[in-house]
């Protein structure tokens, strides 16, 4: 196993995608990130100056509106391990490697036990750039403001969700990959859908609804954390207002409809699972020609 | 675990796509130590049968093992088994070099041996170079130096020769026969027998996904077998002095000829001369092996879903058509030696819009320009001698 690891490993740095895909990674999630958390704390001066607000008695000034701008550029920018998952198989089928890769290796469950411990990692790395070029945006987004941003502990949860939301970001489209076969029809499709199709449908399902679909429930790693994160930050939420707060506070976050951060991971998890088995058992069967 | 062998069998292979049958019942040995040939015109089935033997497609009945076991079960698959197939392909980024190294490391062979086989197919000076700029001779290669990354026993080739100028293809030639001496097993697929004629010692044919003949090339070159042309005023008398002196397996032919088969010209002048009949030419014509192959693999049938059919010239009226013994027998014989190989009746011989000789034959089985084809030509030469040496 080792051994397809490391040709799995060669397949990647053998080829442009890997960095090519990398550096708008980075760019994507650092400039997202920057504007969010400039927009948020230029909105936090305008509400803290005006003099209605201020008749609230509710302070935003040190409360961390910066993780907002971390979530959602997270959030965003996992499109990019997306597309590298889902060119896995399907650059292989579509320059005919794959029958080279079978020839090599001992069965195909191999190959794509390879493949997935492989992409696991590429998923992890462009998770842990993500994360880091996100945090870079908002700490610059916020030098006039640094009590916006989060403390030690709310950064590494919602950093490290980034990184679990971009593993299984990658592990499905790899499965999505298989399943389709082709090059353009993985990445239209992927795009289409976690860009176009769910944020409509997401619109006008009720209640916890968005929450069950792939995308909200990615994106629910890091915004319900986000979301968590902020709220405990709060001053108590009088009661007759507190579900209307809430539901501002999700919306900041992108994160309606979305439920706890680890039941969104579950339910990304299942959608990542089905996906990548789905994929599994095409390839399994798939007549090479 | 495999038997280390180098054996290849099929066993009653069967693939079906939809409704079209690909592969029907097919059954062959490859054994070690030689090259086997794997013939038959396009669209026969050759492809599917080698992708089936190395586990790329399932077949849909029967089996095939590589030492004695199914390709899956092998646990070291590349070092078993090289195989250079037709839709192989390279990320046009990747380099030669790195292409290797990824299949390397795949199969656990030091990154040594890359450097290795690429300079066993001549193209170490084109390592760094990306495949998305290589000729199709030039993948080729690269396709031979990827099978032979783990040093496999076994060789199989699909169509190798497409793409590779005839330098080329002598240098192919040479190298599978070392390879086979040594002891190992070498399977090649061909449309053409004139192609690899030099190159085998062993013969699989297979016409429309079923075997027609399985054996040595020798067996097949016996049974081809001579006639004699004659031209005479008087064809009747002639006949009837033949039937007295026990021959009577003879036809006339459309140009106004008699054939006589399984006779010498010294024969039918003696049978002749006493008989008091003037012969005012005599002809002695040996099928060629091209020719026999052609015979095993015409279509008893109609052209089917394949696309494949005769080019044109055969079985038009007047032409050459096999004649009914010459079909293949459904289902397909055991072996070989079950053809009648007697001529057809008719006098074209050879038949229209196949004389591979004299020029190199190129992939695509286009029939030569008609004026290659008319007189002048001399039936009883094989193809591939004399100047055919970029055929093989």
């Amino acid at each position: 196993m080792e051994k397809l690891v490391k040709a799995e490993f060669r397949k990647v740095f053998s080829t442009n995608i890997w960095w090519t895909l990398l550096i708008p990674t980075a760019l994507v999630a650092f400039v997202w990130a920057l504007i969010w958390s400039a927009f948020g704390g230029g909105l936090v001066d305008q509400m803290t100056q005006d003099p209605d607000f201020q008749q609230l008695g509710v302070n935003l000034h040190n409360t961390p509106v910066s993780v907002f701008a971390l979530s959602r550029a997270i959030n965003i920018t996992t499109v990019f391990p997306m597309l590298l998952g889902g060119l896995a198989l399907s650059t292989e089928i579509r320059h005919k490697t794959l029958t080279t890769t079978y020839l090599t290796a001992p069965g195909r469950v191999s190959v794509l036990s390879a493949k997935l411990i492989t992409y696991t990692v590429w998923g992890a790395i462009y998770g842990v750039v993500i994360s880091l070029a996100a945090t870079g945006g908002i700490a610059l987004g916020s030098t006039a403001h640094t009590d916006l941003l989060p403390d030690a502990t709310a950064w590494l949860q919602i950093a490290a969700a980034g990184v679990l939301e971009s593993v299984l970001w990658t592990l499905l489209a790899v499965g999505v990959g298989a399943i389709f076969g082709t090059v353009v029809g993985t990445v239209i499709t992927l795009l289409m859908y976690s860009i176009v199709v769910e944020n409509l449908v997401t619109l006008v399902l009720p209640g916890h609804g968005p929450g069950f679909l792939p995308n909200q429930a990615g994106d629910g790693i890091t915004s319900a954390l986000a979301t968590q994160t902020y709220v405990h930050s709060l001053p108590p939420i009088p009661t007759n207002v507190h579900d209307n707060v809430i539901l501002l506070i999700q919306f900041a976050a992108g994160a309606r409809g979305v439920f706890d951060w680890w039941v969104s991971a579950l339910i990304f998890l299942l959608y990542s699972g089905i996906f990548f088995g789905i994929g599994w058992a095409v390839t399994e069967n798939r007549d090479v020609t | 675990m495999h038997d280390g062998s180098g054996r290849i069998t099929a066993h009653r292979l069967t693939k079906q796509f939809g409704p079209v049958t690909a592969v029907r019942d097919l059954t062959f040995t490859v054994e070690p130590g030689s090259v086997t040939g794997f013939l038959g015109p396009n669209g026969a089935g050759k492809t599917t049968t080698l992708r089936m033997l190395v586990g790329l497609v399932r077949p849909s009945d029967g089996g095939a093992t590589i030492n004695g076991v199914p390709f899956e079960r092998l646990s070291d698959p590349a070092r078993v088994v090289g195989a250079v197939l037709e839709a192989q392909g390279f990320h046009p980024g990747r380099t030669a070099r790195n292409h290797l190294g990824v299949y390397a490391a795949a199969i656990g062979v030091p990154d040594q041996r890359v450097q290795q086989v690429l300079q066993l197919v001549g193209l170490d000076i084109a390592g760094a170079r990306k495949v998305g700029g290589f000729s199709l001779g030039m993948r080729q290669r690269l396709a031979l130096a990827t099978a032979l990354l783990g040093d496999p026993r076994i060789l199989i080739l699909d169509e190798p020769a497409n793409g590779l100028d005839p330098e080329g293809i002598a240098w192919l030639r040479t190298f599978l026969r070392g390879f086979a001496a040594s002891g190992r097993t070498v399977l090649v697929s061909s449309h053409l027998l004139a192609e690899v004629e030099q190159t085998i010692d062993q013969l699989v044919i297979i016409s429309h996904g079923q075997t027609m003949y399985n054996g040595p090339l020798e067996d097949l070159r016996r049974r081809q077998q001579s006639r004699v042309l004659v031209r005479t005023a008087n064809l009747d008398g002639l006949g009837d002095a033949l039937r007295e002196d026990g021959v009577f397996n003879f036809e006339p032919t459309p140009d106004g000829r008699l054939a006589i088969n399984s006779v010498t010209g010294e024969q039918v002048a003696d049978i002749a001369l006493r008989a008091g009949i003037a012969l005012s030419g005599v002809e002695e014509e040996r099928a060629s092996l091209e020719q026999l192959y052609f015979q095993l693999t015409a279509s008893p049938y109609p052209p089917g879903p394949h696309g494949y059919g005769p080019p044109p010239g055969y079985g038009g009226p007047g032409g050459y058509g096999p004649p009914p013994h010459f079909a293949p027998p459904n289902p397909a014989p055991p072996n070989h030696g079950q053809q009648s190989g007697q001529y057809p009746p008719s006098g074209q011989y050879p038949p229209l819009g196949y004389t591979p000789q004299g020029q190199p034959v190129r992939p695509g089985y286009a029939p030569p320009d008609p004026p290659n084809q008319q007189a002048g030509q001399q039936p009883g030469q094989q193809p591939g001698q004399g100047d055919g040496e970029g055929q093989g």
